[in-house]
């Protein structure tokens, strides 16, 4: 599955945009606030119905219009139609040939995407919040029970936090309600807590691999899943942690607060890795979650890489160039402050592409 | 939209507030009841303020009524060992009109979901409790939509009447999971009435 053609409406800086791709490399280049990332992100909007950062829609709306729209022709066995529409105050709409997703969530799945931005560091040095994102992310692209688990395990959690306010206020504990919500929360999130193992597990060998391909060092490279699943029955958890919810007013068990830990040489990343290392973890990271869609759907995923080669010498960019060609990478885009620099990269490996030059959207062949 | 006339503008804002109506359609309404005689219009708001004046909630299972019991309730042709679990009115009408159900109501009021304010305290369920409690009802039937709020309620409400010598069921799911009641068609409804299950998790959770 690959992006023949994209259309932008409105988006952030684009008042209009049409763009048409290579099935290989795509490049964007120009100077910062030129409108790369907001391109990957339009991209971004079109697989997985929202934007890669916490941005709302309506940030993403262009200042002095009130909607934005995506349009996109994407090629496989046939041509798959897909188009994105947000109305400032309203609604946004995802349909797929011409027909309107009752849920957005629905589409998961169907054009997995992989981003790669140079906010990822977060990943690693924010809290648990934003691994849980990434994993998250992950498996719903892969299993679609999993993405509907998450969403029934997360609204039971907010009627249940919702609940333990409500007994604050009115000075007055009802424990059977409490349990009421309890069993629907085991219900789903045991079945993300496997998953969760499950696909981590196979995506620690992955993790490996990319890293051994792209970290001249040889530090090993391992990874834990914390979760209170690992240390005993969830219903047991919750039960044993009522007096404490009623007081804290939030739910303290459950896989809502699952962690991710990495380490390299057995040392905690977050802690005691250097940038450096940082930064090629996440790559293998991401090359890892690539594979891993890849291998279990069958499909390739697009690859979105934002401002890749900033801050990597080149070496590492050669590297990654090689790996990408190399390994059996389906559609990629690129975006890049210096039009040069992946040109000459590309020009070493022989395939078709595109090269869009910011802000006129000029190409360049 | 400018109007000529105060008294028509605060008319077209009246209707305005009915679910579905727009200004347009608040407008020909208005502009309607302006064409008709003074007499009619008069009959028209009358009936309203007396409906919303006179109407009743049933003591017994609080479905509306024009007396102090419901004419369900009161009707001696009906099944009372039997209780079907509703949300609403809608849910009442609805069930009514597949004619396959001959027992009586109960009308919660709506769902638990505090992330909306609504607690159990806010619904008919201590009524519920005393109906059973007393000893008259041999079945509950849940018939409450299929969402996480709907099915939330009736594992609380099955362990309020945990102990009494009812059997408490549940409507058969042929309706799809988020799923409203009131925009089922009548075949799926009479059969979910029909091919009422036990309310298994119930019954598994009641042996621990
Ligand atoms: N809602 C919006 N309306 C108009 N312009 C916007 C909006 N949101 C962001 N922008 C502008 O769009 C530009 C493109 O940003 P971005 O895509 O991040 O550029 P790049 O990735 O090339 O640095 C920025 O200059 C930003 O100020
Ligand atoms: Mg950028
Ligand atoms: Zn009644």
């Amino acid at each position: 599955m690959y992006l023949q053609q994209l259309s932008i409406t409105n988006f952030r800086n684009y008042p209009l945009a049409r763009l048409d791709f290579s099935p290989h490399w795509n490049l964007f280049s120009g100077d910062n606030g030129s409108g790369k990332t907001t391109l990957l992100d339009a991209i971004h909007y079109l697989c997985l119905g929202k934007s890669y950062f916490h941005h709302s829609d309506l940030t993403s709306v262009k200042h002095d219009s009130d909607f934005f729209r995506i349009d996109g022709s994407f090629s496989d066995d046939q041509v798959l139609r897909m188009v994105c529409v947000y109305e400032a105050g309203g609604k946004k709409e995802l349909q797929k040939n011409g027909v309107a997703y009752s849920r957005i969530a629905n589409h998961v799945g169907l054009i997995p995407v992989v981003m790669v931005t140079p906010d990822d560091q977060l990943l690693i040095d924010e809290g648990s919040d934003e691994r849980r994102r990434f994993m998250d992310g992950t498996i719903s692209q892969i299993d679609h029970t999993y993405l509907e688990n998450l969403i029934e395990y997360n609204r039971v959690l907010q009627q249940r936090n919702s609940a333990l306010k409500h007994f604050a206020e009115r000075r007055k504990t009802d424990r059977a309600l409490i349990e009421s919500y309890d069993r629907k929360l085991c219900d789903s999130g045991e079945k993300i807590f496997h998953l969760r193992t499950e696909y981590f597990s196979r995506m620690i060998p992955l993790i490996r691999q990319f890293h051994a391909l792209l970290s001249s060092e040889t530090e090993e490279v391992s990874a834990e899943y914390a979760s209170v699943c690992n240390k005993e029955n969830l219903a047991v958890a919750l039960s044993a942690s009522f007096e404490k919810d009623c007081i804290t007013q939030r739910t303290n068990e459950g896989i809502h607060r699952d962690d991710f830990d990495f380490f390299l040489s057995k040392r905690s990343l977050k802690r005691f890795g250097s940038q450096g290392q940082k930064k090629s973890f996440l790559m293998s990271l991401k090359f890892a979650q690539y594979e891993l869609i890849k291998r279990e759907k069958n499909l390739l995923p697009l690859l979105l890489l934002d401002d890749l080669f900033d801050k990597l010498d080149e070496k590492r960019s050669r590297n990654i160039f090689r790996l990408i060609a190399d390994n059996g990478f389906g559609q990629v885009f690129i975006t890049d402050t210096h039009c040069d620099r992946v040109r000459e990269l590309i020009s070493q490996h022989p395939t078709s592409f595109t090269h869009y030059l910011l802000p006129d959207l000029k190409k360049c062949d | 939209m400018n109007f000529p006339s105060k008294l028509i503008e605060d008319a077209v804002a009246e209707f305005e507030k009915l679910p579905g109506i727009g200004k347009k359609t608040a407008l020909r309404l208005v502009l309607h009841l302006l064409k008709q005689d003074v007499s009619s219009v008069e009959q028209f708001t009358h009936t309203i303020e007396k409906m919303r004046k006179e109407i009743r909630f049933c003591k017994n299972c609080h479905n509306i009524s024009d007396q102090e019991i419901c004419s369900i309730c009161a009707n001696p042709k009906r099944d009372s060992s039997l209780v079907c679990v509703v949300e609403t009115i809608r849910d009442v009408i609805a069930i009514e009109s597949t004619n396959q159900y001959n027992g009586l109501y109960h009308v919660l009021g709506g769902v638990i979901s505090p992330m909306e304010g609504v607690g159990p305290d806010d619904l008919k369920i201590e009524s519920l409790v005393q109906r059973c409690a007393s000893g008259k009802v041999r079945e509950v039937i849940m018939a409450l939509n299929p969402t996480i709020e709907g099915d939330t309620t009736i594992f609380y409400i099955s362990k309020k009447l945990h102990g009494l010598p009812v059997k408490i069921t549940s409507i058969a799911r042929g309706v799809s999971f988020g799923g409203e009641l009131e925009y089922v068609d009548d075949v799926t409804l009479a059969r979910s009435i029909v091919t009422r299950m036990p309310y298994e998790s119930y019954l598994v959770k009641q042996g621990d």
